[in-house]
């Protein structure tokens, strides 16, 4: 005779292992574990609730000019709705798990933060479980975890990456290449074609190289494209082929012609030499993520050695059928690194022939496409080796080796080591209350008005850039901490005395 | 397709949609909880690595030793040699201004000078002011009071306490301190000195007690009073409440 409770557990425990077989479900998993290895990683952001740079001047934005002004209008070259949509996503955060206290702000837009880079860095793991084994989906994931930044520079710049929104847009790269790989192999009907548009129409709304990359979508059409009239208004007819076009659109009408950018205003205008342009396309780039161990030694003649080399590997070794993915990462490296060497010269400066990898946040974005190929010619590697039992576990071990190498290499929370000072960084709460005092309320184009719905605050001590909350944020925060500090100055004078 | 059996021979019924509900709430739930453990215990573990790594930064940039303790006094700026005294008489108004890096300032401690002697009793006021705006050209009186020079000691520390201010990290704040009009038969003072780091001067006016100091070292020094050299600064210690961050 059955029991019913035995029956019922059978059933649950089935039904919680397919929970925890399920894509969804480990994408989440995967998701959240790299948000606290983020987090683990550089915990200034969450710590010191600094809002950082660009950071401050969108929450501005989005409080005084709308979202959507904000994501199309806060640049005049780009747009930025993907970093709109992460501060927006810290703003809402903070309005609901925080009450809306405006100084917790920072730390929710830090979480917000951390969470984007975890989602975008687990995306293999959902995407692409059909094209790489779990083992190799791991190395993936562990490899852009743990992605060196900044252990070969005087400062570690990983804190001014991670856990702020507003060097996210570089992640938007990596992406795109994994959603475009994905639409190409695994896409087959229209409600699985437009979430996936959907996210490319974000990366090429937040960082217009993305726009370069569209084009690859076209690849499986090509055949039928550029045969007989009848194929292509079949084509036409085809919901995935018609979500594509209505990408194509949507890109064009929400970017319009991107702009080239000026320099840097601080940084002299500079023209890069053969050295410094295969020090930044080459090694930086494209090696780095690989070699990484041994980047203080490599020098123009070695990066080139070793590029024609790993050439050679992925045309001897790599699978034909990766052969366009092995490509399209290439060519993704290649238009960044193009792109790096015509419009920001001065980064070959700061490089310093290989004495630095700094700033590496115009590089991290290709690097994980790199780590992504990586990992792919690595799985064509040991699947020439399966007849090889004992070394077909070798390519995923060297893979996963170097990425623990690179967790193990990580300087524990460097932030002495930063070029940001961070002292000082937390009075945020006592400059609003500066602001309020001072009565430095302002309307939403920065004028004073004493009846502005704004209050101007300071955010770090000495920085003459500062913030613009709604005043009644600001006053109701205030409140709900509810500091003895105002009855404190209230009470001024308490008698003085001399020993 | 297959029917799978169990162990008592009856075929296995999949998994209902409560079950999988149910299994779906477990496993995120288990997540979660296993994220936010995860998260507090970095936290944890970062935390104090953090605040000694930013103490650390902190004395770089200040001069300052790291880890000043709680309830520990801190000096505005390193002091150098001795320059010389500046009398608190004749309505003369010394205005020093300092960064606070810590929560809880609850008081100062003021280096004086008496001349071997016991000063005689003579009207000091001492103001608190708060810094603010973007040029820290607002001032707000937060704390103020009155010193009494009879209890100074020679080259000893006048301490001034109050009501701890709770969020002074970042601030800027000044001292003020106003002699009274006339001379006291036996008058404090207090040494300037020599700044081993880059430090606003104190400014120092003489004659008028109860004007302020001006907006600026642009003005002219007044007569009677030596001017004040760049990079000097007064002997000013910070008091923190214990609890103070």
């Amino acid at each position: 005779m059955r029991e019913p409770c035995s029956d019922h557990a059978r059933r649950f425990r089935a039904a919680v292992g397919a929970v925890c077989r399920s894509p969804r479900f480990q994408f989440l998993a995967a998701t959240l574990a790299a948000t606290v290895i983020f987090f683990a990683r550089a915990p200034v952001a969450f710590m010191a609730p600094l809002l950082f740079a660009e950071d401050r001047a969108w929450t501005t934005q989005l409080v005084t000019r709308g979202f959507w002004e904000t994501a199309f209008h806060a640049r005049e070259d780009y747009c930025i709705l993907g970093n709109a949509i992460v501060v927006w996503l810290g703003m809402q955060a903070c309005e609901w798990f925080c009450g809306g206290d405006v100084f917790e702000l920072p730390r929710c837009l830090a979480l917000v933060s951390y969470l984007v880079m975890g989602a975008a860095v687990s995306l293999p793991v959902l995407l692409l479980r059909r094209q790489l084994r779990p083992v190799y989906l791991l190395a993936a994931w562990l490899l852009a975890c743990f992605l060196p930044l900044g252990i070969h520079s005087a400062s570690w710049s990983g804190f001014e990456i991670l856990g702020r929104a507003i060097n996210l847009g570089y992640v938007f790269l990596f992406i795109a290449f994994v959603l475009i790989w994905h639409r190409i192999a695994n896409v087959t009907t229209a409600s699985q074609a437009v979430p996936v548009d959907l996210g490319l129409l974000v990366c090429t709304a937040t960082n217009p190289l993305c726009i370069a990359m569209l084009p690859a979508t076209v690849w499986p059409y090509r055949g039928r494209l550029f045969a007989t009239r009848a194929s292509r208004s079949l084509l036409l007819r085809d919901p995935v082929f018609a979500s594509l076009c209505v990408l194509a659109v949507g890109c064009l009408v929400v970017n319009g012609v991107p702009e080239p950018r000026g320099h840097e205003p601080e940084m002299p205008a500079a023209s890069v030499g053969f050295d410094a342009a295969v020090e930044m396309g080459v090694a930086r780039s494209l090696l780095y993520p690989l070699v990484w161990p041994i980047y203080h030694r490599l020098g123009t003649v070695s990066t080139l050695s070793i590029a024609a080399l790993a050439a050679w590997c992925l045309w001897r070794f790599g699978h034909p059928r990766h052969r366009l993915v092995v490509a399209g990462g290439l060519a993704t490296v290649g238009m960044v690194s193009i792109v790096l060497i015509t419009c920001r010269p001065e980064v070959g400066i700061l490089l310093d022939g290989y004495r630095s990898t700094f700033p590496d946040r115009y590089f991290y974005g290709q690097n994980l496409v790199v780590t992504l190929v990586a990992v792919v010619f690595a799985a064509d590697v040991a699947e020439r080796l399966r007849d090889r039992p004992r070394m077909a576990w070798l390519p995923a071990a060297a893979l996963i080796g170097l990425a623990l190498a690179a967790a193990v290499r990580e300087p524990a929370w460097p932030v002495a080591d930063s070029q940001f000072l961070l002292a000082g960084d937390d009075c945020f709460e006592s400059g609003a209350r500066r602001a309020l005092h001072g009565r430095q309320f302002v309307d939403a184009a920065r004028n004073p008005d004493p009846r502005g719905p704004f209050v101007e605050v300071t955010v770090q001590a000495g920085c003459e850039k500062s913030l613009l909350l709604p005043r009644e944020s600001v006053v109701r925060s205030l409140a709900m901490r509810q500091s003895p500090r105002d009855a404190a100055i209230r009470t001024a004078a308490t008698p003085a005395h001399v020993r | 397709m297959t029917t799978t059996v169990n162990e008592t021979g009856m075929p296995d019924s999949p998994p209902s949609a409560l079950h999988v509900f149910v299994a779906w709430l477990v496993c995120l739930a288990g997540l979660g909880l296993a994220t936010f453990a995860a998260f507090r215990t970095v936290e944890a573990l970062a935390r104090p690595a953090f605040e000694r790594q930013r103490s650390i930064a902190a004395s770089e940039a200040t001069g300052r030793r790291p880890g000043v303790g709680l309830g520990a006094d801190e000096a505005i700026a390193r002091i150098g040699a001795f320059l010389w005294p500046i009398e608190l008489a004749d309505g003369v108004v010394i205005r020093q201004e300092f960064d606070v890096h810590r929560d809880g300032l609850a008081g100062l401690r003021l280096r004086t000078v008496t001349w071997h002697e016991t000063p005689a009793a003579h009207a000091i006021r001492w103001s608190l002011q708060e810094l603010s705006g973007s040029q820290w050209q607002d001032r707000t009186v937060v704390r103020s009071g009155m010193l009494d020079p009879t209890a100074a000691a020679d080259w000893g520390y006048a301490e001034i306490r109050f009501d701890p201010i709770p969020a002074t990290a970042g601030g800027r704040y000044a001292l003020k301190i106003v002699a009274a009009d006339g001379r006291p038969a036996r008058a404090m003072g207090l040494p300037l000195f020599e700044a081993l780091e880059p430090h606003e001067p104190p400014l120092v006016r003489s004659g008028s007690a109860d004007e302020g100091i001006g907006d600026g070292s642009a003005e002219p020094p007044p007569a009677g009073v030596r001017p004040i050299p760049a990079n000097t600064v007064l002997d000013v210690r910070l008091i923190h409440a214990a609890g103070g961050s």
